[in-house]
């Protein structure tokens, strides 16, 4: 058995629902997709240690893959949390500077990077390739459907699955908010009590 | 694959044209410039078909290299030997082959932009 793993799913489901549609253009849709994807849904997220001392108040953050996009929390090494902020993305900007010098816990939630690999396809992790192929397939559809003056031109069709991605960014973020638990409990007493 | 080269496209329109027999009714130097006008056409109805070159010169050939690859997805070559034959036909000035010319020309608008054609 194996999952999706590469882009072939969407590349062939494009081309048959697409007629005409070049490869080239096709790829170029994928990663306006996936970036819409990844920053709306801000499923993909790593947690960067970041050396910080005590006379600076702003330090880059550089993940293993992608780039950031959005802030999710700043710890401290014994997990104390830190007043953050990230003006421009990549730049994380502390309230405070640290009292000593630590190595803080930057959580970012990121999007795919440009340049692509030598295939002209965006890279992220494989588990979301997975999971949400049939997404961003959909996002695609509905992109390159809603083009003027093409054989695969169609407004219903960009319309409908337009609805099917958005409705696929929805779940993908209810998803990851409850850990991708079926059934999981879909509320939590406040933290403060 | 079929229509890779320069010459191709041409033996190919000459077929379509019934000009096979030298001395041809339309040189090799008035077939492929047509061949360079039907990509400036393309780039205008179907600018994804030269995403290559978005923003730079497109591609020009030329009769002293008739062997160079000629960059067109496959789907969508024998368009422009559509246009070919309609751009070379234009010349002529007979009511038959004025209809002729606007067929083929029709047929490569078409077919770069519906599925029917």
């Amino acid at each position: 058995m194996s999952r999706v793993n590469d882009f072939n799913m969407i590349m062939n489901g494009a081309r048959v629902k697409l007629p005409g549609a070049l490869d080239a253009q096709i790829k170029a849709e994928i990663f306006m997709v996936v970036d819409e994807f990844m920053k709306e849904t801000e499923i993909w997220t790593e947690t960067i240690d970041v050396p910080v001392n005590a006379s600076d108040f702003c330090y880059d953050v550089v993940p293993t893959l992608g780039l950031p996009n959005a802030l999710h929390e700043v710890k401290t090494s014994t997990g104390q949390g830190v007043a953050a902020a990230m003006e421009i993305p990549g730049t994380v900007g502390l309230q405070r500077q640290p009292a000593v010098a630590d190595t803080y816990k930057v959580k970012v939630a990121l999007t795919v990077a440009y340049p692509l690999t030598g295939d002209d396809l965006p890279q992220f992790p494989d588990w979301i390739l997975a999971q949400y192929y049939p997404v961003f397939l959909d996002g695609v559809l509905a992109r390159m459907m809603a083009t003027l003056g093409k054989p695969y031109s169609s407004e219903k069709g960009a319309l409908f699955h337009g609805q099917k991605f958005r409705a696929g960014k929805s779940q993908a973020m209810v998803n990851s908010q409850r850990k991708n638990l079926s059934g999981g409990q879909t509320w939590r007493f406040p933290k403060f009590a | 694959m079929a229509l890779d080269t320069v010459q191709d496209y041409v033996t190919r329109s000459r077929t379509l044209l019934q000009d096979k027999i030298e001395p041809y009714r339309y040189g090799d130097d008035d077939l492929v410039a047509a061949l360079n006008e039907g990509i400036m056409e393309g780039r205008r109805i179907r600018p994804d078909l030269f995403q290559a070159y978005l923003g730079e010169d497109l591609p020009e050939y030329s009769v002293a290299a008739m062997t160079t690859e000629v960059d067109i997805d496959p789907q969508y070559r024998t368009a422009f030997v559509y246009y070919m034959c309609g751009n070379a036909q234009l010349q002529d000035d007979e009511n038959s082959e004025d209809a002729r010319a606007s067929m083929f020309l029709q047929k490569f608008t078409a077919q770069l932009r519906t599925i029917d054609a």
